[in-house]
């Protein structure tokens, strides 16, 4: 194969790879809807991906970016987590009002006066 | 007086021009019109209260004695074909008139408030007034091709209005199924009415009714073709009025604003459908087989709907089917030849429903802030709870609206469900027998969600206390520690009242609730025999002649056995969700064997209703997946067989041009080869033969 379809080819490996990662971290947090739970499903995932990060054989990974496509698609979540004040979320268009019994307080930057 | 008459097109036109007014206002200037949000709902509202007095207006006018009404132009006018639009007011248009703008009215103040934080705020009133003007149009069409337009209108408006929240993909999804499932309907609907043209030769209501009677007097009728333009024509009411089969688009409508479950799926459009049949009648009549199929189809409507809604959990989608197992009932009525008990609970439901919905809407109102805003937080009841005691008018008026539904005396829906009830069982012991089971079912899930919903305990703070976690581990066992993850305490909230704008129309609807049924009450000393209902209604159907003659107290008598019922089913959902059930279950010790049957059972009713009958789940197989592979056998059939033997042809003749190219190549002694080649052939040829 030639250098530049060899290339092309790896960069396409790459950027599968990318969607990948991006993709599965989006699932997670779909499933795991406290956050540490989220940082510690995240850190597996990663650990997943290191431990793969050194092979070389083109071939050996599309094997393994399309076997964890597999899985992706095989946990794929039937109701995907949105931000709620985004497209698709809950209170999208709603602007819901603050409950009277929840105070705002503005203090930027002065929580440490507060602390102290 | 013949002046006001003849402007009564004024009516749907208001509605109508308060929505052009807000529609175009979005469109050319939206920055501009999104400042006067207030001023946009005060239009919608007063517009519509003028054409609510105009209805009340009319309405008074049939029932003193008022002729009917009809005004008609002709639209398309080609040699003998004429088609007219125009508007037709008789007592029953009227009732309808009344009934459509009364709850409209409510509905559009309650909406000022429930989406006043909402950014399509002014869209919301465009799309409301565009339905109220449909609707009432289609009370006062004259002909099946007017009501078809507005029925197309109204299902177009039901579309805009569940699908409001379009982003969520169940709110998209949603408006998709009704559309298409109506669609169906409408097709159905379509078919028959051109089928009666066929048949008849108009599309008029009256002269539909009086050359198929004619027609099928002297014999000249296909009795099998009318009977099935009839059942055609009957699809359309299935589909609008949530009738089994057709009926998986109305809890799934749920998806749209409350407001619009109140005003559609529960008062107006849905009965729209009931209204159709009505005015068909006098015609359904004459085909005995028809009556029987609309009979049918009513009764496992309403046990169906019945027996669905016992173990939901979301509010609404109870709600939902409970309006589906009533539509039932209607359509069981004017099966059995019941017209004025079909209308006349068309009527009480209608009001009591809305009730019911608009409550509803003020239980999630309060709890979105403290639960979330996703449907299935702020609707589901096992976060609700001992909201009587936060919320007491809400409590109240709901409470009405579930004794009215339960068919309690005196509140409304008693006296029509009951006269349903006595009607349905002297036609047919066996739809009797239905509609009685059905009764108890009614007063047993109606009242399973008031007191999941207003008794007991709030649980809407159970998210406080959670420690354990509900997420699970997609790549394997999770391992932590539960004080490692403790969560801090987070403020709490309490529901609250809802505002004044919210509980007036609230109060208001109660009104109806409890005294509207008595109109449909024979008294013993009116001397006509015949209650005001009924008496309207004969005005509008001429040739069918009703005469009560059930006393009153004889009405009363035969009413105990589905009073009974009714508290039956309380009784029982007071035990099992009721306050304090806990101290009467201590008290009641039930044999282990009995408990087993009684769990197996309660969990076959549980998945009975969680996966609504299996229905749906049969028309995604049957229909949905058998579609899908049947437009893969023809996409292959397309794309390889059709396709393929068009590019074959191209290819092949490519590849001949091709090789055909090699044969004049210019040299003679290939010329020579081939001829003797040829030759040899032909000599072999000929010595073989």
């Amino acid at each position: 194969m030639s250098s530049a379809a060899n290339a092309a080819k790896r960069a396409l490996q790459q950027e599968r790879t990318r969607l990948l990662y991006r993709r599965s971290l989006k699932q997670i947090l779909s499933w795991a809807v406290h956050r540490e739970i989220f940082y510690v499903e995240a850190s597996k995932t990663r650990a997943a991906f290191e431990a793969n990060r050194n092979v070389e054989d083109i071939s050996r990974i599309d094997r393994l970016i399309g076997e964890g496509e597999a899985k992706l698609e095989k946990m794929r979540h039937p109701d995907p987590y949105t931000v709620p004040w985004a497209p698709g979320g809950s209170k999208y268009a709603r602007s819901p009002p603050v409950p009277e019994e929840i105070g705002l307080v503005y203090d930027f930057g002065r929580q440490e006066e507060w602390d102290k | 007086m013949e002046l006001i008459f003849q402007n009564v097109w004024l009516v749907p036109l208001f509605p109508f021009l308060a929505s052009s007014l807000l529609g175009i206002g979005l469109f050319f200037f939206p920055n501009s019109i999104k400042k006067f949000r207030r001023l946009s709902s005060f239009i919608s509202i007063m517009f519509l209260n003028i054409a609510m007095f105009l209805s009340f207006h009319f309405f008074w006018q049939q029932i003193t004695g008022s002729p009917i009404h009809r005004y008609l132009w002709s639209w398309v006018l080609y040699k003998d074909f004429v088609l007219e639009i125009g508007y037709l007011l008789d007592p029953l248009t009227s009732i309808m008139l009344v009934l459509v703008t009364t709850v409209a009215v409510m509905v559009m103040i309650y909406s000022d408030s429930y989406m006043f934080y909402d950014e399509g705020y002014i869209k919301f009133f465009c799309y409301l007034s565009l339905f109220t003007a449909s609707m009432l149009g289609l009370v006062l069409s004259p002909n099946l091709i007017q009501v078809y337009i507005f029925w197309e209108l109204v299902g177009m408006c039901s579309y805009l209005l569940i699908g409001f929240w379009f982003t969520r993909p169940s709110a998209a999804n949603a408006c998709q199924k009704a559309f298409v499932t109506n669609r169906i309907g409408d097709f159905g609907l379509l078919l028959g009415i051109l089928g009666f043209y066929w048949i008849t030769g108009s599309f008029d209501f009256q002269q539909l009714s009086k050359r198929f009677f004619e027609l099928l007097s002297y014999n000249q009728i296909n009795l099998v073709f009318a009977t099935l333009c009839a059942l055609f024509l009957f699809l359309g009411p299935v589909a609008k009025s949530a009738q089994f089969p057709l009926h998986i688009w109305l809890p799934d409508a749920m998806e749209g604003p409350t407001p619009i479950s109140a005003l559609i799926h529960a008062a107006t459009m849905v009965a729209a459908g009931i209204f159709l049949v009505a005015r068909m009648f006098p015609l359904f009549q004459m085909l005995p087989f028809v009556m029987s199929i609309i009979s049918w189809t009513g009764a496992i409507t309403a046990l169906l709907g019945a027996t669905i809604a016992l173990a939901q959990k979301d509010l609404k989608k109870g709600l939902a089917y409970s309006t589906m197992s009533q539509l039932g009932y209607m359509m069981l009525a004017l099966g059995i030849g019941s017209y004025k008990a079909g209308l006349f609970h068309l009527i009480t439901h209608a009001y009591s429903k809305a009730l019911l919905f608009l409550g509803s809407g003020s239980v999630i109102h309060s709890m979105e802030p403290i639960v979330g805003y996703h449907p299935n937080k702020s609707q589901n009841m096992i976060f609700m709870g001992g909201l009587r005691q936060y919320m007491p008018i809400t409590a109240i008026t709901f409470l009405f609206g579930t004794l009215s539904l339960c068919g309690i005396p005196p509140f409304a829906c008693f006296w029509s469900k009951d006269e349903i009830l006595v009607n349905s069982w002297l036609y047919f012991p066996i739809l009797g027998s239905i509609a009685f089971f059905t009764a108890g079912l009614t007063a047993f899930y109606m009242f399973r969600i008031y007191f999941l919903t207003f008794e007991g305990d709030f649980r809407g703070h159970l998210f406080d206390d959670v420690k354990k976690f509900s997420s699970i581990s997609i790549w394997g066992s999770l391992e932590f520690s539960e004080e490692e993850f403790k969560l801090e305490k987070k403020p709490t909230l309490y529901p609250k009242e809802a505002n004044n704008i919210m509980l007036f129309p609230l109060i208001i609807l109660t009104i109806p609730t409890i005294f509207i049924g008595f109109i449909g009450i024979l008294f013993d000393d009116n001397k006509m025999n015949v209650d005001f209902l009924s008496y309207w209604l004969n005005l509008s159907i001429n040739s069918f002649n009703y005469s009560n003659s059930e006393k009153f107290f004889e009405f009363l008598f035969n009413a105990i056995p589905s009073v009974s019922i009714a508290f039956v089913g309380i009784l029982i959902a007071f035990y099992l969700y009721g306050p304090n059930f806990s101290f009467l279950k201590k008290k009641i010790q039930l044999k282990p064997k009995i408990d087993i049957v009684l769990k197996s059972f309660s969990n076959f009713i549980y998945n009975w209703s969680y996966y609504r009958a299996y229905i749906d789940g049969f028309y995604s197989f049957f229909f949905i997946k058998g579609l899908r592979f049947l437009i893969k056998i023809v996409s292959f059939i397309d794309r390889w067989i059709i396709d393929g033997f068009i590019n074959g042809i191209g290819i092949f003749s490519f590849f001949g041009g091709e090789s055909l190219k090699y044969i004049e190549g210019g040299r003679i002694s290939s010329y020579l080869f081939f001829i003797i080649f040829c030759m040899f052939l032909f000599f072999l040829y000929s010595y073989i033969i």
